[in-house]
This record gives structure tokens, sequence and C-alpha cells, in this order.
């Protein structure tokens, strides 16, 4: 107890010293707690290790002397080495080092705040920070001491001695005396402890350290107390329980149960329960401070946290207003790509609908055009039908006219030439009658005209021997005396064809060699039948006028030749020029 | 009614005796073996059969019975048809009585006979035949197969000439073929010889 009074008066006067001596880069500054707060804030923001040490050194000594928390100085002096080691800044380690190694003992074990402290101390004597050695040597001294080393103590007493008379810090000299006030007491040598006392409070009075003189007089009552002079002790400690200087409490505790210690031994009981209600009070008074002061801290640490709670609330709101903004940006994004995809999706519709149109617009053309073909095919049909109808019954119709002409009338007129013939063999006169004569005559006219239309419309032969031998006999008949000059030349058998398409194809070629016969004035003429297994080709060439094939006239049966290729499914050729002749190629189909 | 007008116009003609008259061919083709006759008059067109089937028929049953064709038809087709089947005459029905008797005559005598007509049907025919059988004469092909064949001996292939001349691939075969056959060639090289023979291009 009396040595954490002590310590705790010590480090009040090393804060309190003007240590200008061994002044080092802030840490002379005097600093509130906010202060200290913003500013280490600040260096961490800014990364300032140096600073940061500074800072934790300073909230260290801000603890002891606020609240007297040893175990937060620690801890923060701590944290102040760990950033001065990091930087290398040796002299600032070094140095907080030391004070920490002072409070060890109790947090630890001597041994290793001697081993640090000597460590500082090696350090500061290379590089002659005298002052700071001094200081060291003083604390080296006390540990060695309490320690029981009397030896290695006495060795760095010497040392401080030698250092001193150089330095003259008188502070440091009342702290050295104080030290030897506490050993001496613990030696129990009162009168050593007692002068030392003494000197202690004449140095601090001179030297203007009000507390440490008061301290110095409350050791000297306390020293006569231990040392049986009761009445000189009540005298002192009366005098000194009257000083009033801060944090002074917890000596005026131990001097209120020093006197009630006192005046109970002096059956002074009054006296002795009145000090010992006014320490009692004065304990319960400081542990209501401490208990304040704990509240207080925990106040401010409550603070603090309620802060950074709040800082976490307001970071959280922040996150929540990102999150509402990420949200909403999501929302919009999602807006966004939706009403893309909208888009896009009613573009391919669009597209999608103007193909469709498109297609079916060209679905409906060629649904028209195949109507249309169809159309035109069932005209085609429909004509070629009709025409073949109409062929067929213009053949029917030809072949009874031809029928009845060679057989009926054919035969009238052979009857009727028959009996001329009877009539004149019986009268004489009447063949050289010259009007008989002319009779007979028109008779064998009207006979050879019946037998050649009768022939024309029913080729009798075709019928009989098949497309060539009618071919053949209509050559014939058409070439009379050798003029034109007709050329037949045929290929391929034609004995097996139908006789509608062999019909057609004697008829085109009748109509074709009477074209060269009567229009073109041909007197050469190639007719040529040729057949395949797949179609029939007729030829008809000649050496007459020629024409101008586009500006055909129908009157020249060109028409009824084409009718009747169309509705054999043929393909009609030809090639003609004025006076270059004409040749028509016909190719048939055969199925 | 002309079977009649015939039967009044040789009834009275000396040597000659009417042994039947048919109206149809199935009657004629009854008659014929009962009666024997030795000269048949037979027309083409008859009502039931052709004229040339019972020509043909009794021609190998009775081939003792002269058969004269009589018949409207002045082509060469029938003409040589009937005489292939076996028929010694052919006359038109506008023929006179003399005609007809000579005719009637001729065939019981083991001739022939044809009226001027038909004969001058049958000329025409044996002209023309021997017209295209002479080989002396270059054949006659037409403006068409002659490009085709120019063509050719510029060593086009069918293809290539139905493309260059708007023809189909068959229709150029089949002018080939014509070509073959007229030239009386074999291959595209006999065609070649043929048209250099006949300097066929250059007409």
């Amino acid at each position: 107890m009396v040595m954490n009074i002590f310590r705790l008066l010590l480090h009040l006067l090393l804060l309190a010293a003007p240590a200008c001596a061994w002044a080092q880069e802030g840490f002379d500054e005097t600093l509130t707690f906010p202060q200290i707060d913003s500013m280490l804030k600040d260096a961490n923001d800014r990364r300032d290790v140096r600073r940061q040490g500074v800072l934790w050194y300073k909230w260290a000594y801000y603890e002891l002397n606020t609240y007297g928390n040893r175990s937060l100085m620690f801890e923060y002096l701590t944290n102040s080495v760990t950033r001065f080691s990091r930087i290398g800044d040796s002299l600032a380690y070094f140095r907080v080092r030391a004070e920490l190694a002072d409070l060890l003992p109790e947090e630890s074990s001597d041994d290793e705040a001697m081993l640090i402290q000597q460590g500082a101390l090696d350090y500061f004597r290379r590089h002659q920070h005298t002052q700071l050695e001094a200081r060291l040597l003083v604390s080296l001294t006390r540990i060695y001491n309490l320690k029981g080393d009397t030896t290695t103590a006495s060795v760095f007493k010497k040392a401080f001695r030698e250092r001193n008379d150089v330095l003259r810090d008188t502070l440091l000299e009342i702290r050295f005396q104080m030290d030897e006030v506490m050993r001496y007491q613990r030696e129990k040598k009162y009168k050593n402890a007692l002068y030392m006392a003494f000197r202690v409070r004449d140095n601090s009075n001179s030297a203007g350290y009000p507390y440490l003189a008061t301290w110095a007089e409350y050791q000297i009552g306390h020293l006569n107390f231990l040392n049986g002079e009761s009445a000189l002790a009540i005298q002192l400690l009366t005098r000194a329980e009257k000083n009033d200087i801060p944090l002074y409490d917890t000596l005026r505790r131990n001097i209120y149960r020093d006197l009630a210690a006192i005046y109970g031994k002096k059956d002074s009981l009054a006296k002795a329960y009145d000090y010992a209600m006014k320490y009692s009070r004065l304990s319960d008074e400081l542990l209501e401070r401490e208990r304040q002061a704990t509240y207080q801290r925990l106040t401010h640490q409550f603070r603090v946290d309620a802060k950074s709670r709040r800082l976490d609330d307001l970071e959280e709101q922040k996150a929540t207003i990102e999150n509402a903004a990420q949200q909403q940006r999501l929302v919009s994004w999602a807006l966004a790509v939706a009403l893309g995809a909208t888009f896009l999706l009613m573009f391919f519709m669009v597209r999608f609908y103007r193909h469709r149109l498109h297609t079916n617009r060209v679905i409906a053309e060629i649904k028209e055009q195949i109507n249309q073909q169809t159309i035109r095919q069932l005209e085609d049909a429909l004509r070629i039908e009709s025409m073949q109808s109409m062929i067929e019954g213009q053949e029917t119709e030809r072949r009874r006219v031809a029928h009845d002409l060679h057989d009926s009338v054919g035969g009238l007129l052979a009857a009727t030439k028959i009996r001329l013939e009877n009539l004149s063999a019986k009268l004489p006169l009447l063949s050289e009658n010259e009007e008989f004569g002319k009779i007979k005559h028109l008779l064998d006219d009207t006979i050879a005209e019946t037998r050649q239309i009768s022939r024309n419309l029913q080729p009798g032969s075709l019928h009989q021997f098949g497309l060539m031998k009618a071919v053949s006999d209509l050559i014939s008949r058409v070439q009379g005396a050798g003029v034109p000059a007709i050329d037949f030349q045929h290929f391929g058998d034609f004995s097996q064809l139908d006789h509608t398409l062999a019909l057609n194809c004697y008829r085109i070629v009748q109509e074709l060699l009477q074209n060269s016969q009567k229009h073109a004035k041909a007197t050469e003429i190639l007719v040529q039948l040729s057949r395949t297994d797949s179609e029939l080709t007729l030829l008809v060439e000649d050496n007459g006028k020629g024409y101008d094939p586009d500006r055909v006239n129908k009157g020249m049966g060109t028409d009824n030749v084409a009718q009747r290729v169309q509705f054999l499914k043929g393909e009609i050729s030809i090639q003609s020029a004025e006076g270059q002749g004409t040749s028509t190629m016909i190719t048939v189909p055969l199925v | 009614m002309f079977a009649e007008g015939l039967e009044s116009m040789l009834a009275d003609e000396p040597g000659f005796s009417i042994c039947g008259l048919a109206r149809t061919a199935a009657d004629t083709l009854k008659q014929v073996p009962e009666i024997i006759p030795d000269v048949l008059l037979l027309d083409i067109n008859l009502p039931d059969q052709s004229g040339l089937d019972v020509c043909k028929e009794l021609r190998a049953s009775h081939p003792d019975v002269k058969i004269l064709a009589l018949s409207m038809h002045n082509d060469e087709s029938f003409i040589s048809a009937m005489l292939s089947l076996g028929a010694q005459g052919y006359v038109l029905k506008n023929t006179t009585k003399n005609e007809l008797s000579s005719a009637i005559r001729a065939l019981a005598a083991g001739k022939t006979y044809f009226s001027q007509e038909v004969t001058d049907t049958m000329m025409q025919s044996l002209m023309r035949e021997r017209k295209a059988g002479a080989a002396k004469e270059p054949p006659k092909i037409s403006r068409r197969e002659r490009e085709v064949l120019r063509l050719i001996m510029d060593e086009l292939t069918t293809q290539e000439i139905a493309g260059k001349l708007f023809l189909s691939e068959k229709t150029v075969e089949s002018h080939r073929a014509a070509l073959l056959a007229k030239l009386g060639a074999r291959n595209t090289a006999g065609l070649v010889k043929a048209a250099l023979q006949w300097n066929l291009l250059n007409d």
C-alpha cells in the first residue's frame, strides 16, 4: 500500500517535472483526453506510428493521473513501446520501456524489470542520454534494494551519485532520497529514514514541490509513530492532515489511520474513534471515488462504445441506404434489363411479324401464282380436252362424212357411171352424142373430186397402214406431176403409234405441206419423220418464200398446226425468213 | 347399189356369168367356197371388214380364185397392200365398162390388170423409192441436220450442240440418228467422212 502511494507520487513527480533536459518530441505535451483520443484516431488514420506511440504514452499517464489505473497504464505503455519498437525509435523505445519496467515488479517479476531497465541503461549510456541514465539508475537502485541485492544496488547508487554530481538534478535527487526513506523504513532504520525524510522535505520545499514536501511531512510523522514517538507523531501528522493538495486523499487517509492507531494506543479512545471514523469515511470516499472513476471510465468506454455503435449504426444506416440504393440500382437495372428485353422482344416480334407478313405475302403470291398456274393448267387441260373432243369430234365427223362420201355418194356416183356406161353400150348413138360425152366427163370429175375430198377428210391408209404409209400416200398425191419435188425421209418404226397421235401428226404434215405448196410456192420440200423411244419428230422444210414467224398469218393454217401441237403436248420450232424458205420442226413426246 | 350397177353392166357381156353377189365381207367369204368363181371383184371398203382381210383369207384358202380389187382408193399403200396379199388386178371405181371387162378377161386368162391411174401411182412411188435408194446422189439433209452436222464436225458434244441451237438433247440426238441413217454412217467418224465426201456443209 505504502509502495503504491509512493510510486503514484513518484510518477506524478516525473510527469509534472519540467523535464526539459530530457525532452523528447511530443512527450512533454499536456493533453486532455478528447485531444488524445482524436489525435490517436488521426494518427491511426494517417498511420503515423511514432505519433501513435507518443499518444499511447500520453493516454497511459492520463489513466494513471485521472484514475490511478495502473493496469491500463501498463497496457497503454505496452502499446506505446510496441509502436516505437516498430519504427525503430530506440530512444523513445528504451525510455518508455524503462518506465514500463517500473510497473513490472507488481505485474510480473523484478528480474524481468531489471533486465529491461539494464538494457535501457546500456542504450542511454552508449548514446549518452545522461539524464535518462541517471533516472534509470535511481530506479535500478530501488529495484535491487527491494530485491535485497544491496551490493548491486550500491553500485547503481554510486553511479547515480556520479552522474548527478554532474547533472545536479534536484528532482532526481529528491526521488533518490525518497527511495532511501522507503529503504530505511523497510530496514526499520527509522532514524536514518527520518533523516532522509527531513532532507526530502527541505529539498522539496526549496525546489518548489509541495506535494513531495507533504509526502515527506507525512513520512516524518509516520516514522515517529513507528519509532514510538507518539506525541511528536500526533503533532506532525495533525499538521500534515491540514495540507490541501490534489490527490492527497490517499495520504490523508493514511494519516487518519496512523492517528487513530496512535490515539488508540494512548487510550484516547474518543480521538481514536474520531480518526477511525474519518479514516473509514475517507476510505469509503476513496472507494466511492474509485468506483466513480471506474463508472466514469465505463461510461466513457460505453460512450465510446455507443459512439462506435452509433457509428456502426450509421455505418449500418449507410449500408442500408447503400443497400437500398443498390437495391434501387438493382431494381433500375432489372427494370432496364426488363425494358431492354421487352424492346428486344418487341423488336423480334415486330421482325417476326414483318417476316410473317412478308412470308405470308410471299406465300400468298406463290399461292396466287400456283392458283394462276393451276388455273392456266386447268384452262390448258380444259382447252386441250375441248380441243381433243373438238378434234375427235371433227375427226369422227370427217370420218363419217368421208365414209358417206366414199361409200354412199361415191358408190352412187360409181353406180350412176356404170349405168351410164351400160346405157351408152346399149345405145351406140348416145355415146356419139357430144352432150352425153360431157355428162360422162362431169361424172368422172365428180367421182374423182368426191374421192379426193373423202381421202382428205379421212386418210384411209392411216388406219390401215399407219402414219408412215399415210404420209407417203399424202406426198404421192401432193406431188402429182413431180412439182414440187418432195423428199420424204423416215427413221424408225411408226406402226405402233396411237391413232389419235398418228392422225394429228398426219394432219400437221398435211397442213405444213399445203402451206409450203400453196403459200410458199416452194419447188422443193423435205418431209422427215423420225421416231425414237421417247419422241416423234416431224420436219417439213421448203425452199419457198419464207415468212417472219413472229408475224405469222393465222390464215396460213399455222394456228391449226399450233393447236394440234399443243394438244399433243409437243413443241414447235419454226425457222424462217423472207426468201429463206421455212423449216418447221415439231417434237411430240411419246407416252 | 354399185354392185347392182355392175351386175347390169356386166350381165350382157359375152362369156360372163355373174354367179354371186355379196354385200359384206362375211357374205363374200361364205359364198366364194360354195361358188368358186373364176374372178372375184373385191372392194376394199366393206361394211363389216376390210377387203384386204378378205383378200388375204381367200388367197390362202382358194388360190385359184382370181381377185380384182375394185376400189375408190388410188393410194399406193392400198394398191401395194392388195397386190402383196395376192390380188391380180386393181381397178378404180370410176372405171369404164370396157376397162372393167378387159380387166376381168385378163385376170381370167391368168394375167394381171391395173387401171391407168393405178399404174401411174405405182410408177410414181417406184420412182421415188428408186430415187431415195440411189446412192450416187447426195442424201438430202435438212437445214437443221446440217447445223447439227457442222457442230458435230466442230467436235461439239450433244450437250453443247443442244445449248448452242436451243434444242433439247433428245432432239439433237434424233438429228444425229437421222444423219447416221441418211449418210449410212455408223459413228461420228463416218458422219464426218460422208459430210466431206458429199460436200454437205457447203450447200
